[in-house]
């Protein structure tokens, strides 16, 4: 309110500037109906969410269009609205929640799990484990990255091929097996 | 318990959880998608960066605590958000303009994407189904 009245000298009320918001909410009503649409058709959707007051608060977002929904349920039912299986063939950003893992077509949050072994190593830093274990995964992500940028894969076949190689040349298998027995 | 003074065994459950979800993740070539498909960042923070707000409004008790607010919310910050990735710049001017264009042309710019898109419109809101106002008028 002090802001409006500051720079645009609006003089508003507060119960006017709700009744205000109030309608312009139920004139864009249909607006978001069509980002809801544009969302369920987009090649790209990064996704995550918090909670919230009442709910969770879930983001959508493509290139062009952004979808904050407040107050909304976290389950499948609430991902199945907006990214029905019929409608949504993009590939999916989020981080490893288990509501996420009916999508076939997924981006797993890198930083996530970087975050995740870095913390292991300022927790435990005489942990020679912790140490070679993030750097093996450091390494993998350099190579991923790399691979991203000169475009040596060439066809969909050679995606898992990449991945073995790559894992294999970090040693980041060898490293798993000192935590995964 | 503070990160820092986690025991032994808290950090190894830790160390064996997040072996074991890569472990499942790179068998299925998760984190790697980006590596293949153009336009797919290998993060997400961007989504992230997009929830802070939000949740900083959350910490600091500055939410409606209502059905009707959220969704008014969604609906506004949701409209905003994305013609924030439309416009060259968004400000009340720049909201004022392109609503007024809206308004001669008869059809809003996201209605224009919908309409090249030929999707036919939704019959019932999805907000409806996701936040519904029933659960409003029965608390």
């Amino acid at each position: 309110m002090e802001q409006l009245r500051f720079f645009w000298g609006l003089q508003l009320s507060k119960s006017q500037a709700d009744a205000l918001l109030s309608r312009l909410s139920r004139e864009w009503h249909v607006e978001l109906d069509r980002l809801c649409q544009l969302i369920a058709v987009s090649a790209v959707v990064h996704t995550d969410e918090t909670s919230w007051s009442i709910g969770s608060v879930w983001a959508f977002l493509s290139e062009q269009s952004r979808l904050l929904i407040f107050g909304c349920r976290k389950d499948a039912a609430t991902l199945e609205i907006l990214l029905p299986k019929a409608t949504f063939a993009g590939v999916l950003v989020s981080d490893d929640a288990a509501v996420y893992r009916r999508f076939t077509q997924a981006q797993k949050c890198w930083a996530h799990l970087l975050r995740k072994a870095i913390k292991l190593t300022i927790i435990k830093p005489d942990d020679t484990r912790y140490r070679t274990f993030c750097d093996g995964l450091l390494a993998v992500d350099r190579s991923a990255h790399a691979a991203a940028t000169d475009k040596r894969l060439g066809d969909n076949a050679g995606l898992p091929n990449w991945t073995r190689r790559c894992v294999a040349s970090v040693g980041i298998t060898a490293r798993l097996s000192h935590f995964v027995r | 318990m503070s990160d820092h003074t986690m025991s032994t065994d808290a950090v190894e459950r830790d160390s064996i959880k997040l072996a074991r979800e890569i472990v499942r993740l790179m068998s299925a070539n998760e984190p790697f998608t980006f590596v293949k498909v153009p336009g797919v960042s290998g993060t997400n923070n961007e989504s992230e960066r997009t929830l802070r707000d939000p949740a900083q409004d959350r910490r600091t008790d500055q939410t409606s605590r209502s059905i009707r607010g959220a969704r008014r919310r969604t609906i506004l910050a949701s409209v905003l958000e994305s013609l924030r990735t439309r416009l060259p710049q968004i400000d009340l001017k720049s909201v004022l303009n392109e609503v007024a264009a809206w308004a001669s042309s008869g059809l809003s710019r996201l209605g224009q994407a919908v309409k090249a898109l030929r999707l036919t419109p939704l019959e019932h809101s999805p907000l409806d189904q996701l936040v519904p106002l029933e659960s409003a008028n029965s608390s």
